[in-house]
């Protein structure tokens, strides 16, 4: 798990995980500290192995899925016209897309779906709307 | 003799042209089975044009788009069984004591039977409509992997619809020897292990088809994503809903073998007087822990393929990409695996060491997390966006709202005091229907809405679409408060009548919220009843769609693939057969 694997980005687009890891992790170590119910090596065993399998296999996809969208990002960047439009929005929230004026009017009124009534016919159709062939 | 030998010559001749006659058929159908035909693809004319007609094509057909609209269709009827079965409960429930159904086994038969369809044959079956028809169009594949698999995926499922529900048929033909399950869709042994009704039988094998249809086609999905992808698609732009169909695809080849095993040993312990269940055998808590460990990672089964048809949908009409598309995935991923350590969260009253308790609490808190974080993503995409208040959109935001008071107040439960003191309370029955309705039914009608152009060549009505919207919300509001208020006053669920001491529960509030909640039921009803209207008669009279992008998302630069297939359908589309080869009313032409 190489700084070179993991840019600064996709660490931080790893953060999601990382808050259920260490809230796990948290109670590992409490469990393994404070013990209010007596010792039970069994029953302390399945309770600390609940958790740290759940841990070390969120561990495991998350780092195995952040290599290969690394890994998948590193080719768009290099040849990005023979690949299709990345998914990811920009970081900065208020960035929008292109065309923000002719929307700004959709937004304000709340217009209902963008159906020009040009673009539908009105009248229904006589065609048969379920025969196959 | 000579004559054995003669007719066994006779026979085997008969076999032989048997074979040939077969094996020349199957050529035929490999002439309509576009990946077995090598280049034909959606949009070709040689894959539609050897479809044959009618009723003939539905049951043959190997198209992804087909199936698609097969499984939406089932989905429906499923819909309006389990919906119709829940409306006689909600009517039963209007007065404490059993004045409408006649007798406390017709209730539990339609409460086991809401349960099991509204989750397994209209839950599932509703996303592997949209799955199956625009995966392939939105990663760029000429179809899916197997394409007869996901045939024969699909046509196990009506067998198993009936088998489900053959007691309820089968009680007038036999004189009620044969009744509906009434076990409750969690089957808790024992007593679903010692229920002597053969409907619970047939209820099972139901149960374990419609598993084996679900392991099915989260297989062809999984090879399809990774396979059948475009040169252009990758992981870094696949996009959102792909991503939630494998992760739900992968939980399913975890989780629903293991339904399938447990189904057996419930079936050996009914019939043939094995002890997996047994209390001095097994232990009925054996099946809980089976139960759950399949059926809690089926909550997210269900839950996050509508999560993301919402992630798709909702920046279509605010403007903007999704934001944290990123954050989306890996927490998706996160939901995934975290899914399969939390089950005994629903075991917290059965007794079990609290140790053990505890660690099911922590990682059921954690789970919370990835959880909320799509919550922020989603608000994050409408800040300061431009939003269109369509009708997809609507069903997108109301969608988020749902999911707020439906993941909290499942946050609440994971405590294990607090879920002591809710645990089989309808406190628990609000919680997962402000899920399962507000959320996955919700997300369902939004991707109907957003796709019908696609899918029928048609538009909606806007205003019908919109009133489905806000009853449906209205009703949900109305009735699930209730119901998380009745599980406060300690309302027990499963329960047919009321009638009990008022020490235990205020009688009187208890009944005012019961009616409250039955008059949510019937606003949702009607809602449906214009969901229902709305889409039949536009597909039959709607305005027929003529612009490829009938939600003006170039605009934002969000026009995608699927949308792109529908432009190309359109060019190809005589002028005299404006209808799409999408739902095979029309074929697209030769040239």
């Amino acid at each position: 798990m190489s700084s070179r694997t993991f840019d600064r980005e996709t660490l931080l687009d790893l953060i999601v995980n990382a808050i259920p890891l260490a809230m796990m992790a948290f109670f590992v170590g409490v469990f393994v500290l404070y013990n209010p119910f007596g010792t039970d090596i069994a029953n302390q065993a399945i309770q600390l192995s609940i958790v740290v399998i759940t841990f070390s296999a969120l561990v495991l996809l998350t780092y195995f899925s952040a290599r290969a969208i690394s890994n998948a990002e590193a080719e768009l960047k290099a040849d990005p016209e023979e690949f299709a439009e990345p998914q990811a929005a920009a970081a900065d929230p208020s960035e929008l897309t292109s065309s923000d004026e002719s929307h700004g009017e959709t937004a304000a009124t709340g217009r209902d779906e963008h159906v020009d009534d040009e673009s539908v016919e009105a009248e229904p159709t006589d065609e048969e709307p379920t025969d196959a062939e | 003799m000579a004559g054995e030998q003669l007719a066994l010559t006779v026979l085997m001749g008969v076999f032989l042209v048997g074979v040939v006659s077969l094996v020349s058929r199957m050529e035929n159908l490999r002439a309509y089975a576009p990946l077995t035909s090598g280049d034909a693809g959606y949009g070709d004319s040689a894959a539609t044009g050897h479809k044959p007609s009618g009723l003939l094509r539905w049951l043959t057909t190997v198209d992804h788009k087909d199936i698609g609209i097969l499984y939406g269709v089932y989905a429906t009827v499923a819909f309006v069984w389990g919906g119709l079965a829940v409306m006689l409960m909600r009517v039963e429930l209007t007065t404490p004591a059993l004045d409408v159904l006649g007798s406390t086994g017709v209730y539990n038969g339609l409460l086991t039977s809401h349960g099991i369809t509204m989750l397994f044959l209209f839950g599932t079956p509703i996303i592997a409509a949209f799955s199956n028809y625009f995966i392939p169009l939105l990663i760029g594949a000429d179809d899916m992997a197997f394409p007869r698999i996901n045939g024969i995926a699909f046509w196990l499922l009506p067998p198993a619809a009936l088998l489900i529900w053959a007691g309820f048929f089968l009680d007038p033909l036999t004189g009620g020897t044969v009744e509906a399950a009434q076990t409750s869709w969690v089957m808790y042994a024992p007593l679903s292990a010692e229920q002597a009704n053969q409907g619970v039988d047939l209820m099972l094998l139901g149960l374990h088809l419609s598993g084996i249809s679900a392991t099915l086609g989260a297989i062809n999905f999984i090879v399809t994503i990774f396979t059948e992808r475009s040169p252009d698609v990758n992981w870094a732009n696949l996009d959102i809903f792909s991503w939630t169909i494998l992760t739900q695809s992968a939980l399913i080849l975890f989780a629903f073998p293991l339904l399938g095993s447990a189904i057996i040993m419930l079936l050996l312990d009914r019939n043939f007087q094995t002890a997996f269940f047994a209390v001095n055998g097994g232990s009925p808590i054996l099946w809980q822990h089976l139960f759950w460990f399949f059926g809690h990672p089926e909550v997210y089964i269900l839950v996050l393929p509508p999560m993301g048809l919402v992630s798709w949908i909702l920046p279509k009409f605010s403007g903007r990409k999704l934001f944290g598309y990123k954050f989306v995935i890996y927490s998706t991923l996160a939901i995934g695996v975290l899914s399969f350590g939390v089950w005994a969260h629903h075991m917290f009253s059965t007794g079990i060491d609290p140790r053990i308790r505890a660690s099911f609490m922590a990682v059921s808190l954690a789970i919370a997390i990835p959880s909320a974080v799509k919550t922020f993503n989603w608000i994050a995409t409408m800040w300061n966006g431009n939003i269109r208040l369509t009708a997809p959109m609507l069903f997108c935001i109301g969608f988020v709202a749902n999911f707020v008071i439906g993941g909290i107040t499942g946050v609440f439960l994971a405590a294990i005091p607090i879920d002591l003191v809710l645990h089989d309370t309808y406190y628990v029955v609000g919680h997962f229907h402000w899920i399962v309705m507000g959320m996955i039914a919700f997300a369902a009608f939004g991707a109907i809405y957003y796709w019908f152009p696609i899918v029928t060549g048609k538009m909606y009505q806007k205003r019908l679409a919109k009133m489905h919207f806000w009853l449906s919300e209205i009703g949900v509001v109305i009735t699930f408060f209730a119901m998380l208020l009745l599980g406060y006053l300690g309302m027990p669920r499963r329960y047919a009548t009321y009638e009990f001491n008022g020490l235990i529960a205020p009688l009187s509030q208890v009944t005012t919220l019961h009616q409250v909640a039955t008059l949510g039921a019937f606003i949702i009803l009607f809602a449906q009843i214009i969901w229902v209207f709305n889409l039949v008669q536009s597909y039959l009279e709607g305005p027929v769609v003529e612009t490829e992008d009938p939600w003006d998302l170039k605009e934002t630069g969000q026009y995608s693939r699927e949308f792109e297939w529908f432009a190309e359908q359109l060019d190809s589309t005589d002028d005299d057969a404006p209808a799409l080869a999408a739902d095979g009313r029309g074929e697209p032409s030769d040239d």
